[in-house]
């Protein structure tokens, strides 16, 4: 079976065959990500098409950071905001807005949901490949939020000694989070939090 | 108030962390100003301090503070740039 990186290389090579296997092999799950977020009776379909032709006009512009899922997920997330947005600006009157509403929480769920938890993910995995006492003081101070008196009863060590593991691990964390081209997806939830 | 330049930057962290478990939510503007001379070292620290901890406590993002997580992730990325 032909690995998902050999056929976007192909489709950026313009091989619309190899994008095809994509739409096949994604499109089932990229319909079940549509039905979960998308509240529109009608509609998905068109989504999930909508999105794959995006995705062909901009395979080049793929990078290998995410996974071609992920990407698509963003593409079709950003369809259905968009799709949403227009129908509330031919239905609703401003007027008739309740004071605050235009804060709809729901409207940034979505994209905050998927990014966050990728971020979180990832961030998981790092933190399971630091050196034990790093990552144990890490999660303890960082995850459970447990303060210095209890984490060195935990651990045996002295205060000053957690402290330099966290802040070692912290250093590492820092690093991660620049290598991490996770960066560029906040840029759509900054515009999208702007416009409420 | 700017506070020693004595502190260790882990001491800083420290203090930094134990506010959010305090539940407040502690600005990294008020660390560079309390600890002048550490600027360079704080910055970056705190924000993967704070952008760590939000993605693990989500509930505790302000997403329309200039200190939620898209905008320090969005700044983390602009010092990677700096470079």
């Amino acid at each position: 079976m032909i690995k998902d990186s050999q056929l976007i290389k192909l489709a950026q090579l313009g091989d619309s065959t190899a994008f095809d296997k994509l739409v096949d092999k994604y499109w089932d799950k990229l319909f079940a990500l549509t039905t979960k977020y998308c509240k529109l009776e009608e509609g998905k379909e068109d989504i999930v098409q909508e999105t794959f032709i995006q995705a062909w006009q901009n395979i080049k512009k793929f990078q290998a950071n995410s996974t071609f899922f992920f990407w698509l997920s963003r593409i079709g997330l950003n369809l259905i905001y968009e799709k949403r947005r227009k129908k509330k600006l031919k239905t609703i009157s401003l007027d008739s807005l309740p004071q605050n509403c235009l804060k709809d929480e729901s409207i940034t769920t979505p994209f905050e949901e998927l990014e966050i938890k990728e971020l979180k993910e990832k961030l998981y995995e790092f933190i399971q490949h630091l050196p034990r006492e790093e990552k144990i003081v890490y999660r303890l101070r960082m995850i459970e939020c447990l303060p210095y008196r209890r984490i060195i009863r935990i651990t045996g060590q002295s205060k000053t000694t957690a402290e330099r593991c966290f802040r070692r691990a912290n250093s590492k964390v820092s690093k991660f989070l620049q290598e991490e081209n996770l960066l560029r997806w906040p840029n759509q939830i900054i515009q999208v939090l702007k416009e409420y | 108030m700017a506070k020693s330049n004595n502190t260790s930057i882990e001491r800083v962290l420290t203090e930094f962390l134990d506010e959010f478990h305090q539940g407040k939510n502690p600005k990294i503007k008020d660390y560079l100003l309390r600890y002048p001379g550490k600027e360079k070292q704080l910055i970056r620290e705190l924000m993967a301090a704070k952008a760590a901890y939000l993605t693990f406590h989500p509930e505790r993002d302000e997403k329309e503070n200039e200190e939620s997580l898209a905008n320090l992730l969005k700044r983390l990325k602009d010092l990677k740039e700096d470079k």
